[in-house]
């Protein structure tokens, strides 16, 4: 039943969206593909661990090392630095590269042009 | 586009706005902000002389050049004080372990080579603001 | 603690301070430049087979960043696949900087030749570390270095169809990125780690609560990776971008970029994502069939082509997804066969590209149909390109013959004949668009019309260099194919 008036709020949807409004087919079709990726993510995000929930996956040994043992070992009292800049260094130097590769690429490009 | 309201602002704040910058990037380790944060305000304040003047007074504050060394110097920076953490004994990016000078926990000097990675960085972003925002806008020459 | 033990991350290290310093030097030194670049590939080749050798004798060898054992910090992963995969992209890059060396001059500007050295080294350097990383957000970082280098490589050149093919890949590929990134926040959220190891463990669990997330991350990943490698129906960006290219940069991207966006999903589906999903949905089952199409389309695409590069960008189509057979057969021997393609695809197209510049260089001619009798005038480089096509069409005797024969074979193993038809048939379509142009080349009567440069001794060595080891492919496939196959065999 609901199957069918689902279907059916689709079909006058489309009907609507095509000859009233006067949406071209190409479009509609990639409204509808839009759509569906819509329904699909959010029903992915409805099914994610509760935020702040501590039983969540993420609350693991993972985060308990760097909030506990963080300032001892990093000696820095600002957690996100001691993440960033001590235990993931290596990603910080990646976004740097990137901050530059990204200014070597809009130099070479205006200079060649 | 000379507009007098703007000049004298940016005059008087710009110079706080330095002194803003310079203290997130300092105070990485202790506060919120950091390297990114800090490179990005103390850039700002250059371009937004660059802005409410005109460019000559823009590139007088800090060169053209200078800008493209210090922003390669910036990333060497960074590279190399991974190099000397493995040069100390510790792994590549290594910091206590490496045996960089911890200090204590709180004060200014201290996280060893954290300190020195966040000053590196802040002068990259704030250098690579003011070179994207001059190639932007001057096009070729 | 020996000296040894860092060379994992120095390989990538060593190109970044490249990167880094060749502005400078190009300012201040500008005669160092080129050097500084070449002598870093072969320091990160040599440290390579350094480390390839010693992980024979001793095993599969971690390295942690900073000390930091996972799942707090980084960690690169060095076993024989992985390293095998980064020898090839270090010496086909080395390979083609040399031939860069001299073809550069006349496509770009010389003011912009020095940054063309910062983002070549910076590929490179990116390239090694999303081989050797083992850490999911690691591999989007370098991904993301990977994407800009590779698109600005492409605009460098003073060209209005360059821009717009590189802006069309600038845009797909962040939307790769994105959906990459995408997909690793919702593995994190169900599991807690980005260490593959860890994620490999952590998933069998997490996928009883959360396998809708799970199932959602592995297609973003297809979709991230396949818009990134050129999977059949995301392969739009392709032909406009390696075509339009300057000729060096034509051959890293359709020679290594693409193929290591092929071996980053084969992480995925073989070191990230467990048993329990790959079995729950047909994931692998999608992309076989995708490269299927792909092998079929990219080369009816490319017949239709009257521009040689982009004929042979359209071919890289055809030709990546063989890797893609490989990845998706699941079984020992396709891999044997998907890696070896890498290897082989990767020297034979770079060369065809090389040939491809070469022609440019020294005729000024990019139509197909005005290339009869030029293997009179140029015999080197259509000599080159004959041995290519054999190696693209699979002619005994020429590596392409070795990686079919295992993909082939894996088919025949897992009871599928129909694949077998299907490679059978995508290599007779590629012989239809490859000997016309030899034929013609060496045997049409009409003499060649147009001016020719001398070919530059460098670019002669260098296609002499491609050549030769095609053939030592086709012959001497032995020591890889054992080495393929004891690496092959861990997965199953």
């Amino acid at each position: 039943m609901l199957y069918a008036l689902a279907a059916l709020f689709i079909i006058i949807l489309t009907f609507f969206l095509r000859f009233i409004v006067g949406v071209d087919s190409r479009t509609l079709v990639t409204l509808y593909l839009l759509g569906f990726i819509i329904f699909l993510l959010s029903f992915t995000v409805a099914e994610m661990p509760t935020f702040g929930s501590l039983d969540n996956p993420t609350f693991n040994e993972v985060p308990r090392r760097y909030l506990e043992q963080g300032v001892e070992e990093t000696g820095a009292v600002n957690i996100v630095s001691s993440v960033i800049i001590d235990y993931r260094a290596f990603d910080t130097l990646g976004e740097a590269t990137v901050l530059f590769v990204a200014i070597a690429a809009v130099v070479a490009t205006l200079r060649s042009h | 586009m000379e507009d007098q309201i703007a000049r004298i602002t940016s005059r008087l704040v710009v110079p706080f706005i330095q002194v803003y910058g310079i203290y997130i990037i300092l105070h990485g380790h202790l506060s919120p902000g950091g390297s990114f944060s800090g490179g990005a305000i103390f850039g700002a304040s250059l371009v937004l002389v660059a802005l409410s003047f005109n460019l000559e007074a823009g590139s007088k504050q800090i060169p053209h050049n200078t800008a493209s060394i210090l922003e390669s110097g910036g990333a060497l920076g960074y590279i190399i004080t991974g190099l000397v953490a493995i040069a100390m004994g510790g792994y590549y990016l290594s910091n206590k372990a490496a045996g960089f000078p911890m200090g204590e926990a709180g004060s200014l000097f201290s996280a060893g080579a954290i300190f020195i990675i966040t000053i590196f960085v802040g002068i990259k972003v704030a250098s690579t603001i003011v070179t994207l925002f001059y190639y932007i806008i001057e096009g070729e020459k | 603690m020996g000296f040894t033990v860092h060379f994992p991350v120095l390989i990538v290290v060593v190109m970044f301070f490249t990167a880094f310093i060749s502005p400078l030097l190009y300012r201040w030194a500008r005669k160092l430049a080129a050097p500084a670049v070449l002598s870093a590939l072969v320091a990160a080749l040599v440290m390579a087979a350094a480390l390839l050798i010693q992980v024979q004798q001793t095993g599969t060898y971690y390295y942690h960043m900073g000390g930091w054992p996972p799942p707090w910090g980084i960690e690169f992963k060095a076993d024989p696949l992985r390293l095998y995969i980064l020898l090839v992209v270090i010496s086909v890059s080395l390979w083609i900087f040399i031939y860069a060396l001299r073809d550069l001059g006349h496509e770009l500007k010389t003011r912009v030749i020095g940054w063309y050295y910062t983002l070549y080294s910076v590929l490179v350097g990116s390239m090694a570390g999303i081989v050797l990383t083992n850490d999911l957000f690691n591999l989007f970082v370098l991904m993301e270095i990977c994407a800009i280098s590779a698109c600005a490589i492409i605009s460098i050149k003073e060209d209005r169809e360059c821009l717009e093919a590189s802006f069309k890949y600038l845009i797909l590929s962040a939307m790769g990125t994105g959906c990459f990134l995408l997909g690793v926040v919702m593995l994190y959220m169900a599991t807690g780690y980005l260490n593959y190891g860890y994620l490999y463990q952590a998933l069998v669990e997490a996928f009883n609560f959360y396998p809708l997330n799970i199932f959602t991350a592995a297609a973003l990943f297809i979709v991230a990776f396949g818009t990134k490698a050129a999977l059949f129906p995301l392969h739009v960006w392709l032909p406009d971008a390696h075509a339009s290219a300057p000729s060096p940069s034509s051959a890293m991207l359709s020679g290594l970029v693409i193929k290591i966006y092929a071996f980053a999903l084969f992480l995925m589906f073989y070191e990230v994502f467990p048993r329990v999903v790959l079995e729950a949905i047909p994931l692998s089952e999608i992309v076989l069939w995708l490269a299927a199409l792909g092998s079929m389309f990219g080369s009816i695409y490319a017949m239709l082509q009257t521009d040689l590069k982009k004929m042979l960008a359209y071919s890289s189509i055809g030709q990546i997804a063989y890797i893609f057979m490989g990845i998706g057969f699941h079984h020992s021997l396709a891999l044997v066969g998907g890696f070896y393609h890498i290897m082989v695809h990767a020297v034979t197209k770079a060369m065809l590209f090389m040939v491809a510049g070469v022609i440019i260089y020294s005729t000024g001619v990019r139509k197909i149909d005005q290339l009869a009798g030029i293997g009179r005038v140029l015999p080197v480089t259509m000599v080159a390109f004959t041995i290519g096509s054999a190696s693209m069409v699979g002619i005994p005797g020429t590596g392409g013959l070795i990686s079919k024969w295992y993909l082939a074979l894996s088919a025949l193993e897992i009871g599928r004949p129909i694949f077998v038809l299907v490679i059978l048939a995508s290599s007779l379509l590629n012989a239809i668009y490859y000997m016309p142009i030899v034929i013609n080349a060496f045997m049409h009567q009409d003499e060649f019309k147009k001016e020719v440069k001398p070919v530059p001794p460098v670019m002669q060595f260098c296609m002499v260099v491609g050549m030769v080891f095609i053939i030592i492919f086709g012959f001497f496939s032995k020591p890889v194919v054992t080495l393929l196959e004891q690496a092959a065999a861990l997965f199953f």
